[in-house]
């Protein structure tokens, strides 16, 4: 049974002024997204400003609500449920935002800001709560020196190890971390995310794991899932190594090929697919095609006049990933090129 | 009262194109002293593209508010001189004539392409200020304007009626660029410039310089927190590590093989897209607390080739192989051998 599940979410956002005799402008910021999550899965949302990955953590983190569709936790519809069942059902699900320094309360130290959950929630008794507190910290490599310091006088990634804390005091069986280590300097990163490996190894806990960072996704997600948004649709789903290597979808492609490579002589093979344009469709105009193809080197007529469906195709490894596009069988992409052994 | 300072526009001579000697930088308080940047020593050559890359706090920025000499107070250079050509040292020449240089032979683009430009003026009147501002003629003005316009791939005419707002963060990024190239600078500092921006866009921008750089004959230099976007697209990287640099050379050469451990670690944090999956690693530990007085190199604490001398005595740029140099004991020591 998926620990989360969406399905057919839409979310629309008024914008500027209300009207008064016609409807007002919506923005819409998702369309028709589903996806599940079970038990210790990791599912990587990537995706450039704008194409809706804050908004899917969000309304997955039940911070905000759908305008349509249904969100299941544990096979159980939140809005068939009762309120206060709905409430228990959403402590499941917690969220890490990408800034440590507003996600902790400034008056407040760290082994507050711990127990109180523990404490709020009924997690433990009263008598265990430090201790509880003591076994969070030293998961997320802290230890008893850190307890009574303020977030000020922490880093910003004993900041974030923090926040992951507090996020798994309730035991959730999903962490959506929305761009989490994104403000983390590169050199301090990787130790946060081997936290939140640890933590999904040893618990079980799947992640949503929203990044602009396409290499990012494919270190966190390695043995998961890659989801390729681009304006409120999922764009590519499939599992990471082969969305990676051959992407199926003309925009990860452009999106992977747009990644610069630390290795000087990479880049210089680069840009295989030549790039129309950089700017977003506009997301208040109803959808007449495909999203994608004002950009699309190889958008044909029906790609303005019929939105393509999310649909399995053979991906690089013969392994079906789902592919918005209609095109998505007689593409030649760039695929991963064989191995080359490196000097 | 600027024409007391007319700027000398004889060709300038064959050497670097900006020559930073031992500069320090302090943030001083009552409380505390911060050296943010500490005896840095740096040439830019003409006409390349320099990439200053390190981590938040290592003073790249602040290098390049130095050469601006722009420092916001309390910070203040303590120490060495920034000699750009003809004109002298930087950091020495009257406040006028600064003025002067800035944004004309010296422009920069500062972080956040958003917040460059003034909201309420459309483009064309913003070009029109800039050569007001540095007593030219507008009207030629407007006409270098389309030049440049159309060398960053936009529409000129478009452009020039718009309002910032009216632009995506993308073309904002390629405006501030055409507009920091109106007055024919030799140098143009750009500081975080695809920070703000997808990747795509990113991808464009970067394009873009290069072929900027040639066309104009002006020297970049291309602060980020990225390794891997200068490493693709500059001529040579420095990296800065706790105010010093640590590292510097071609940027092929700095990726292959790199010298200094945090170099090494840096390219080694970064995650691949190309090539089969690569283990990323974490550095231990954090960088430096610049209030404190620093003793030995300042990378000691967290280096995984840590020595004894490493603690006790600071390590110089020392040249490793023709053009690459790295402050590095142990480095200089297999050089030795």
């Amino acid at each position: 049974m998926a620990v989360l599940s969406l399905s057919h979410i839409h979310k629309d956002f008024t914008v500027g002024l209300r009207p008064i005799f016609k409807p007002p402008r919506r923005l819409h910021a998702l369309r028709d997204v589903t996806m599940e999550l079970e038990r210790g899965d990791i599912v990587a949302v990537v995706g450039e400003s704008g194409c809706g990955k804050s908004t899917l953590a969000r309304i997955a983190a039940g911070v905000s609500d759908p305008s349509s569709g249904t969100i299941r936790i544990q096979g159980m519809d939140l809005h068939a449920v009762s309120r206060a069942k709905a409430r228990e059902l959403r402590r499941s699900v917690q969220i890490v935002h990408q800034d440590p320094y507003a996600a902790l309360n400034p008056t407040m130290t760290v082994y507050q800001a711990l127990s109180a959950p523990l404490l709020i929630h009924r997690m433990v008794a009263k008598g265990q709560v430090r201790d509880r507190v003591m076994e969070l910290l030293r998961m997320v490599g802290l230890n008893e020196s850190h307890l009574a310091k303020y977030p000020n006088e922490l880093s910003g990634g004993q900041r974030q190890r923090v926040v992951l804390a507090r996020a798994f005091t309730v035991k959730p069986d999903v962490i959506v971390a929305d761009e989490a280590v994104s403000a983390i300097d590169v050199s301090m990163r990787q130790t946060i995310l081997s936290v939140m490996q640890r933590i999904h190894d040893e618990e079980g806990t799947a992640y949503l794991f929203i990044t602009h960072d396409l290499g990012l996704a494919r270190y966190f997600a390695q043995s998961g899932i890659i989801a390729v948004m681009y304006a409120g649709r999922v764009m590519e789903y499939g599992d990471t190594e082969a969305v990676i290597k051959g992407p199926r979808h003309p925009y990860t492609a452009i999106l992977r090929q747009a990644v610069p490579d630390p290795d000087p002589e990479l880049n210089q093979t680069q840009d295989l697919i030549p790039v129309r344009s950089t700017e977003l469709p506009d997301l208040t105009q109803e959808e007449t095609g495909c999203a994608f193809s004002a950009r699309c080197p190889f958008a044909v007529d029906r790609c303005m006049s019929e939105v393509p469906a999310l649909r399995p195709v053979a991906g690089a490894d013969g392994r079906p990933v789902l592919v918005a596009c209609h095109r998505a069988e007689e593409l030649e992409l760039p695929q991963e090129e064989p191995e080359v052994e490196l000097a | 009262m600027a024409r007391q300072h007319p700027i000398t526009t004889e060709a300038s001579s064959g050497a670097g194109a900006l020559e930073i000697t031992g500069l320090s930088v302090e943030y001083v308080t009552k409380r505390s002293r911060t050296r943010v940047i500490d005896n840095l020593t740096l040439t830019l050559q003409p006409d390349e593209m320099l990439g200053v890359v390190g981590e938040s706090g290592c003073g790249k920025s602040t290098l390049a508010y130095s050469i601006m000499r722009m420092i916001p107070p309390p910070g203040r250079p303590v120490a060495g001189a920034i000699r750009f050509g003809r004109h002298g040292d930087l950091l020495s020449v009257p406040e006028l004539y600064m003025n002067r240089l800035r944004g004309d032979r010296i422009a920069m683009i500062f972080q956040g392409a958003q917040s460059v430009f003034n909201p309420v003026r459309r483009i064309g009147r913003q070009v029109e200020d800039v050569f007001q501002a540095h007593g030219k003629d507008r009207r030629k003005g407007l006409e270098r304007a389309r030049e440049l316009l159309k060398a960053t791939q936009l529409d000129p005419g478009r452009v020039l009626k718009s309002y910032p707002h009216e632009m995506s963060g993308g073309m904002r990024q390629r405006v501030a660029i055409a507009m920091a190239l109106l007055l024919d600078p030799e140098i143009l500092i750009l500081d975080e410039p695809t920070s703000a921006l997808d990747v795509v866009s990113q991808a464009a921008i970067l394009e873009l310089l290069v072929e900027i750089r040639q066309r104009f004959h002006v020297s970049l230099i291309f602060i980020t927190h990225d390794f891997a976007v200068v490493s693709s697209h500059a001529d040579r990287i420095a990296v800065m590590y706790a105010g010093h640099i640590v590292e510097i050379g071609r940027a092929d050469e700095i990726f292959r093989v790199p010298r200094h451990p945090y170099t090494k670690g840096l390219i080694q944090a970064i995650p691949n897209i190309r090539g089969p999956l690569r283990d990323i690693r974490a550095m231990d530990g954090e960088p430096p607390d610049l209030s404190k007085e620093i003793v030995g190199c300042p990378f000691a604490p967290r280096c995984p080739e840590v020595m004894d001398a490493c603690r006790s005595y600071k390590p110089e740029l020392l040249t490793i192989a023709p053009g690459h140099e790295a402050a590095c004991i142990r480095a200089a020591m297999a050089e030795a051998q």
